[in-house]
């Protein structure tokens, strides 16, 4: 935490400094300021509390929005790209809320803030020839890329190249509509933020990059590195410049970190296109910040900034340059994010683009992403911010897995998404959603997680060793904070949406939660595995049930938030249902083995015919004759002869038959655990027993003969549990009971 | 009627309000009704057309079921069932709103008979299509179907002839329906309560009636009250109109066991003529005390008396079975003082495996502690020493 703080502080600092620099070398760029000027009418308004028209203006689109919500539905239920082929059936709780599309509304009107509105359909015919755009973009990207290789430098001190997509650009950026929908992939998790964008780390980079610096003098690919770097400080001057005059004019209200935020951003900003961008996003993110109330509150220094367009230009030609300088360090990062396509992340660029014009393949964008981390990682020192991997990423996504995916045509071309749109073929974008979502996303973490350091380096290390067991745990989404939320749901169904947490503790206390989780509290797979182990070692050791139950309470809530349900759910279950069992926590054993049953049908993993033995034993316990019919009718021939099973379908029958001989005798010959779950109720069966015994036979009954009979195992417990009926003896040695002289106190007494 | 025109349609159920003729409204809210198929209630949008006719606040109701009809035409009871709970809704608020009057209350029988195999079908075609949780949807109408009850059971300040609380037991049996379906048993308790607490109690329909004590009978059957299930049952066999013979023989899959374990045995007429053979050979067994024809008869029908759920209650017969058999084996002896080693052999004869001396004991100790057997057992002599009159009383007298 301190170290955190000490973070912003010099993030603070040196702030100041890239704010004066800036200043010195004062913009004239007309443009800019025009941007500038423009940006500034629209916080302005905000401020103002003028929002209230944009907020009409947007009602319509709110309801397409949800409209096409609806629309996508069941593209939602295939991940294909992860080889969970019979996957429908195990999500089913996020299905369900797809089905009753009212519900859904409500939910989604109450608890997001003003939807980001669908982008339009693009205007003119860039919408007709849609698909084969997206073949072309992918093409002229690849040339265009080689080209700006050669000059790069032209780039970046002049205009920008006209990207392909200019025009689909442009028409996006008119309508406005990127205004609400661009901030949304910026959100930070608590903590996280501080130290990803180290200023230092910018300013620094042009001359004193590590990575950057030293490929700066070798071939076109590095120094395309360093030209970027230089760019950065050279052109944001002019938006600084207006910046700093900026916050006095218009924002003494605003909190001191905002300003810096919309001053970082402006600086980031290389062309006019930039700045028109970013002029869009920084309005809708404000109008949305306002009107939630959260523009005080909220940690403007822990925001990612606004994706800048020139950036994403430098890395698209980056990309193959990168794969093969590739560190590393980074490798093993990409690998785990993809695991199903970390085999090809070797595949570059051209090998992408002709999967993607040949529409093959629906690998085929995760393997570009890969190309594109790698890429990323290299050219830019982490300082940047996620946006354009995001943007990029559904973009590419879009052209390649639009097309081949069941749902992708229609939906996608009816309602591209604003971000993406910028760049390539966007028009796709939300085709990919039900399937790509999660990749996506996913990447958006490891991007987000992209913490300085030692932390980074250790979560890689974590990732890489989940992925190698190509766990589920990959596809979820990363949402940060109850606001991220909000942001998040333009573009993902958040009824879907997972949280990966970021928490690394091994060790945490169980807390009911009372709000939405918060990642910062919650802990990945990989560290829950790692806690689990150690919950067990500590289990063995120490036999402290109290601690035991607690953390593996958190552990299950931890992997219910983050909606993972795999083999190693049922591990963490089985685990805490045999720890409660052993120490006879009844309502534990209850709720692991009725979360048991339902994951058992979802992944068919695990000792399920061991546990439906132990279910038929507890449906004894609570004599759930209801429960154990239908059970009974559930079980195969085959099952039935399962060790487990067969023991507790004979313990049964003994028992609904009162036959207390044979009932304790299996009692006796427990298999496996069995023998916990008939303790909870064997002192049941055995007042039955000494009823039945004590009426039937006469004059006397030998104790030896109950202590056999009840399977007690010495004379004293026997003896003690027959006090309690008030048992008559008819001897001194208590060696015999007369039944005559009991049989009143015994019946008497309660059950 | 099948051919009906919009306006005819909206018209004749115009003049079915406004007379209150609640039977002439149901039958055009019916789902089973001639009319649905008619092509030309089909409409897209049906509220402009509706809303020209009916006032409100009917106009809900009719545009849900026209909407419904059309789900129906497609075979899409998903889409059917939420036009239908939109109906339900609309009408419940009706219903509500309605002081001192029940003629509506026909019409509530049908929109809720609709919404339940509505739900039923939903729930199929969801889990064809992979989704939802089995009985999901059922659930739903559930609630449903509690909403309109609460209007109903809280309708106190009308006259007994003017009640809505008279659709309570139609409400009732709808839900036990459900309830039993996906094994929520636990959830009828307060509405057997509410009915029991109720006036009307015994005035109800006889139809509903048979109904509803069909699913208490059953109900006590599984909780063990044999006493009461066989008093429920017995009544529904007997008033459950003679014709309804697909009726008769559910009931008497629940009484059958039930009637045995008191004591009663079917004939083998009943069980022909009901085409229930699957209990003759059990019976056979039981009164025969041949424990080996029992199991076999158990392993023979297994799968139809677990899939009637009857299989753990037919497993108590077992204990009469052994009561027989040991009558047998005492009159053979003809004695008071039998060695229990006699019964033993007796069991050991009928290949019940794995059984020795002490689950002869229990066994018989189980039996002299409900009765079936006057006597006792003497530890020391390994005896059985039974009453001199009357050792074996007729089941049917033990209570």
């Amino acid at each position: 935490m301190q170290r955190k703080m000490a973070e912003t502080q010099c993030q603070w600092s040196q702030q100041r400094n890239s704010q004066f620099s800036s200043e010195n070398k004062g913009g004239n760029d007309m443009s800019a300021k025009e941007a500038w000027e423009n940006a500034r009418k629209a916080l302005n308004m905000i401020s103002n509390k003028e929002s209230s028209t944009d907020e009409t203006s947007l009602q319509p689109q709110i309801h397409q929005f949800s409209n096409n919500m609806q629309y996508w539905q069941p593209s939602l239920y295939v991940y294909p790209g992860f080889g969970y082929s019979g996957m429908e059936a195990c999500y089913p709780y996020y299905q369900n809320p797809y089905q009753y599309d009212a519900y859904y509304h409500q939910m989604y009107m109450t608890q997001a803030p003003p939807p980001p509105p669908p982008p339009p359909p693009p205007p003119d015919n860039s919408e007709s020839t849609n698909e084969m755009k997206n073949k072309k973009t992918v093409k002229e990207q690849s040339s265009s890329s080689i080209k700006k290789e050669k000059d790069e430098f032209i780039i970046h001190s002049q205009q920008p190249p006209p990207p392909p997509h200019e025009l689909v650009q442009r028409g996006y950026s008119q309508q406005g509509v990127l205004s609400t929908y661009s901030p949304m992939p910026s959100k930070q998790a608590p903590g996280t933020g501080g130290i990803k964008f180290n200023l230092p780390k910018r300013n620094v980079q042009p001359g004193s990059s590590p990575l950057n610096g030293p490929c700066a003098n070798q071939g076109k690919n590095r120094g395309r590195g360093r030209g970027g770097g230089s760019q950065q400080t050279d052109i944001s001057v002019p938006g600084n410049q207006s910046i700093t005059a900026e916050p006095v004019s218009y924002g003494h209200d605003w909190p001191e970190s905002l300003k810096k935020y919309v001053n970082e951003a402006f600086e980031k900003c290389k062309t006019d296109i930039d700045k028109d961008q970013v002029e869009i996003i920084l309005k809708g993110k404000l109008t949305k910040a306002y009107n939630d109330g959260t523009m005080w509150t909220k940690e403007w220094d822990k925001e990612a900034l606004p994706s800048i367009h020139s950036e994403r230009m430098e890395k698209e030609q980056f990309k193959t340059a990168a794969l093969e300088q590739q560190t590393p360090q980074h490798f093993p990062h990409n690998q785990s994010l993809f695991s199903s396509s970390s085999s090809r992340s070797h595949g570059g660029k051209a090998h992408t683009r002709t999967l993607s014009e040949s529409r093959s393949g629906s690998k085929s964008p995760s393997v570009k992403k890969g190309g594109r981390r790698h890429y990323q990682r290299s050219s830019e020192s982490d300082s940047d911010s996620n946006d354009e991997c995001r943007g990029k990423k559904r973009s590419l996504n879009s052209t390649v897995v639009g097309p081949t995916h069941k749902h992708g045509r229609g939906e996608g071309a009816s309602r591209g998404h604003g971000r993406g749109g910028t760049h390539q073929g966007n028009k796709k974008g939300p085709g990919k959603k039900g399937k790509k979502q999660k990749n996506k996303s996913n990447n958006q973490f490891t991007v987000e997680a992209d913490l300085a350091t030692s932390e980074r380096l250790e979560q890689r290390a974590a990732r890489f060793q989940t992925s190698k067991k190509g766990k589920s745990s990959n596809i979820v989404l990363t949402v940060k904070n109850p606001m991220a939320l909000n942001e998040e749901s333009n573009e993902t169904d958040w009824e879907t949406a997972n949280i990966v947490g970021l928490c690394r503790d091994l060790e945490k206390p169980y807390l009911r939660l009372t709000s939405a989780p918060d990642a910062s509290s919650i802990r990945p797979v990989e560290v829950l595995k790692k806690s689990l182990t150690m919950v067990k070692d500590h289990w063995i050791k120490n036999q402290d049930y109290h601690y035991a139950c607690d953390q593996l309470k958190s552990i299950r809530q931890d992997l219910t938030v983050q909606g993972v349900r795999d083999a190693f759910t049922v591990q963490v279950y089985e685990t805490h249902a045999r720890i409660a069992l052993e120490k006879g926590d009844r309502e534990e054993f209850n709720q692991c083995q009725t979360q048991l049953k339902a994951l058992y049908l979802e992944t068919g993993i695990g000792n399920r015919l061991e546990f439906t033995g132990y279910r038929i034993l507890y449906y004894i316990f609570s004599k759930s004759t209801l429960e154990l019919r239908s059970v009974l009718s559930c079980l195969s021939a085959a099952e039935k002869e399962n060790e487990v099973i067969s023991h507790a379908l004979k313990l049964m029958f003994a028992w609904k038959i009162g036959n207390y001989h044979r009932f304790f005798k299996l009692y006796q010959n427990a298999p496996k655990m069995s023998g916990y779950v008939i303790d909870w109720f064997a002192e049941r069966e055995r007042k039955h027993a000494i009823k039945a015994m004590i009426k039937s036979y006469r004059p006397v009954l030998p104790v030896a003969y109950v202590q056999s009979e009840v399977a007690f195992d010495n004379r004293d417990d026997c003896l003690q549990f027959l006090r309690q009926f008030n048992v008559a003896f008819a001897d001194e040695a208590c060696t015999k009971i007369d039944c005559k002289e009991s049989v009143t106190s015994v019946m008497s007494s309660t059950s | 009627m099948a051919h009906f025109s919009v306006n005819q349609y909206l018209h004749q159920f115009d003049e079915a309000i406004q007379s209150a003729r609640g039977y002439m409204a149901a039958e055009l809210l019916s789902c089973s009704h001639p009319h649905i198929a008619s092509p030309r209630l089909q409409l897209h949008d049906p509220e402009s057309v509706v809303q020209r006719v009916i006032c409100p606040p009917w106009d809900d109701v009719v545009i849900g079921h026209l909407k419904c009809i059309s789900a129906v035409n497609n075979h899409d009871f998903i889409e059917a069932y939420k036009h239908q709970s939109v109906t339900v809704q609309a009408f419940n608020k009706i219903l509500q709103g309605q002081k001192d009057e029940n003629w509506a209350l026909p019409i509530m029988y049908t929109l809720c008979l609709d919404l339940r195999i509505f739900a039923g079908s939903a729930d199929l075609q969801l889990s064809k299509r992979g989704k939802g949780k089995p009985g999901e949807t059922l659930e739903k109408a559930a609630e449903l179907l509690m909403g309109c009850f609460r209007v109903c059971a809280s309708d106190n300040r009308s006259s007994q002839e003017d009640s809505k609380r008279w659709g309570m037991l139609n409400l009732v049996n709808q839900l036990f329906k459900i309830y039993f379906k996906i094994n929520k048993l636990h959830l009828c308790k307060p509405l057997i309560r509410a009915i029991d607490s109720s006036n009307l109690k015994d005035q109800f329909s006889i139809s509903q009636l048979v109904t509803y004590r069909y699913y208490v009978g059953r109900k006590s059957m599984f909780e063990s009250d044999f006493k009461n299930a066989e008093e429920y049952l017995t009544f529904s066999f007997q008033k459950c109109h003679k014709k309804a013979t697909r009726n008769k023989r559910l009931i008497l899959i629940y009484l059958i066991p039930v009637k045995m374990l008191l004591g009663h045995m079917p004939s083998m007429q009943l069980l022909t003529k009901y085409d229930l053979k699957q209990f003759s050979e059990v019976v056979k067994a039981v009164t025969e005390g041949n424990l080996l024809r029992l199991s076999a008869a158990m392993t023979a029908n297994e799968a139809f008396f677990i899939k009637c759920g009857i299989y753990l209650i037919l497993e108590k017969l077992k204990i009469i079975t052994y009561r027989n058999l040991f009558k047998k084996v005492s009159l053979i002896l003809k004695t008071h003082q039998i060695p229990i080693d006699a019964f033993l052999l007796a069991l050991k004869f009928m290949q019940v495996e794995d059984i020795d001396l002490d689950e002869v004991h229990c066994i018989l100790a189980n039996l002299i502690y409900e009765g079936k057997i006057k006597g006792y057992m003497s530890h020391q002599h390994q005896k059985l020493v039974v009453s001199k009159q009357n050792a074996f009383p007729p089941l049917s007298s033990i209570s």
